[in-house]
């Protein structure tokens, strides 16, 4: 066995790929090779690096919002369990009636459609499900339709329930902030930072903050500069002011 | 409101939830949360803040399953968590398309550990810090799929039979992405001239064959 096959059994080896006759191949040129000795010390030491590497905690405020989403669905479903068994026989029994009816009621029976497409909520519905599908929309980069079901949410939202109202202030923020609404998002940030419960990632949520502060203030230069009579501007500012106006559109 | 919830296994913890036992979460929570955001860390290249995001979303899925089903019967609650986290990474991944992958000329800013951490050997245990920062460094530059193997090879545990069922793959492939992997990282070590405890210049010369 040459360096070479012996450096392609070792990664086989790792990889729980070797069979026991070319494992012991495999060992036998390592006590006689010193270079391939210490190429899979090296092997080895990789693997021990990251094996031993700490794992990292969530925020506080993460773990915080999860569990009371649990207890909310928890109690969501103990409210919705007997109803549910009474629709199923209900459900049953209706089910004879429409099989008989079925053949008839074909082709002279129009669907109507529903007022609202799936997955769409209304304030009627629990708040739980406004925030499910605010964070849902705000995942797909929906941030309209993020803000708009978040901002329901808090309006109808839970009480006694920081956590989740601190999340979905949180997430309306980083709507705005991602919708270039940064008058907005540092209105929704300075309420994060008053609320009872700052469980996120200060260091993180200042991050946040200054991006947003800078984006603003770049706005309100370039509103500035607009206001100024044509001919007060220099021919230096015009691309730049050009290009942070494209900028803005594309964003 | 449960005994001792350490007692029960996971399986058992999540079947407690469904059947409107919030301390059951709880507890799955206590068991996972630091692994589960730690695989997040890896796959989203270390961003703090869509990692933190990519977690709710994980466990807000997990909040919101209502049915065991036949998934469990087979398999792990470790593996089905994992599962919902990677489906969460690949949510994100698709939507943002194009960061998928992290070049490796991104090079990751390794924080200096604090003074008087160090214990005794301040030398020797900066040193292994440094190669440990830069081996983690190295592996947010693997592709996602070499990445997410990696760290469910090494840093959970799971026997590649697990491991593929997480990734929906052949155990043979994911055994292949592990090898790909490691080799990728032991020639960046070597490339970067690193010495690591298997480094070549102590290695004997005249003791190839």
């Amino acid at each position: 066995m040459n360096c070479e096959q012996s450096k392609a059994l070792m990664l086989q080896e790792r990889s729980e790929e070797l069979r026991p006759t070319a494992r012991f191949s495999l060992h036998q040129h390592l006590d006689e090779c010193a270079a391939c000795r210490a190429h899979y010390a090296t092997l080895l030491s990789i693997e021990q690096h990251l094996s031993a590497e700490p794992d990292l905690s969530p925020s506080p405020f993460s773990e915080r919002a999860i569990l009371n989403a649990a207890i909310l669905e928890t109690r969501r479903r103990a409210k919705a369990t007997p109803a549910l068994r009474s629709f199923r026989l209900a459900g049953l029994a209706s089910a004879a009636m429409v099989l008989l009816g079925l053949g008839f009621v074909l082709g002279h029976f129009q669907e109507e459609k529903p007022l609202l497409s799936a997955g769409s909520a209304t304030t009627s519905e629990d708040p739980l499900r406004l925030l499910a599908f605010g964070r849902d929309a705000y995942q797909h980069q929906r941030y309209d339709r993020a803000i708009h079901r978040l901002t329901q949410y808090l309006s109808t939202g839970v009480p006694d329930d920081p956590a989740l109202d601190y999340l979905a202030t949180l997430t309306l923020a980083r709507s705005y902030r991602r919708l270039g609404r940064h008058k907005e998002a540092l209105a929704t940030y300075d309420r994060l930072r008053r609320h009872p419960g700052s469980w996120q990632d200060q260091e993180l949520l200042a991050q946040e903050v200054a991006d947003c502060q800078r984006h603003f203030e770049d706005r309100l230069v370039d509103s500035d500069q607009n206001a100024l009579p044509p001919d007060s501007r220099s021919y230096e500012q015009l691309p730049a002011r050009i290009y942070r106006t494209g900028y803005r559109a594309n964003h | 409101m449960l005994s001792d919830q350490t007692s029960y296994t996971d399986e058992e913890l999540m079947e407690l939830y469904i059947a409107g036992e919030v301390e059951a979460f709880a507890e799955l929570m206590r068991r996972y949360r630091r692994r589960i955001y730690s695989f997040l860390r890896t796959m989203v290249g270390n961003d703090r803040e869509t990692a933190e995001e990519l977690f709710q979303e994980t466990f807000l899925r997990l909040v919101r399953v209502k049915r065991f089903g036949s998934y469990l019967r087979s398999a792990k609650f470790s593996t089905y968590l994992y599962t919902i986290a990677r489906n969460v990474c690949i949510d994100h991944f698709r939507r943002r398309r194009g960061v998928f992958e992290r070049s490796l000329d991104d090079e990751t800013v390794v924080p200096l550990p604090a003074r008087g951490s160090l214990g005794d050997d301040p030398e020797r245990l900066l040193l292994e810090q440094e190669q440990r920062d830069l081996v983690s460094s190295l592996v947010t530059g693997l592709p996602a799929e070499q990445r997410e193997v990696v760290y469910l090879r090494l840093r959970s545990d799971m026997p590649f039979k697990e491991i593929a069922r997480v990734t929906g793959t052949g155990e043979n492939t994911a055994k292949s992405r592990y090898r790909y992997a490691i080799e990728s990282l032991s020639r960046q070590l070597t490339a970067k001239d690193v010495p690591c405890k298997g480094d070549l210049s102590t290695a004997d010369p005249g003791g190839q064959p």
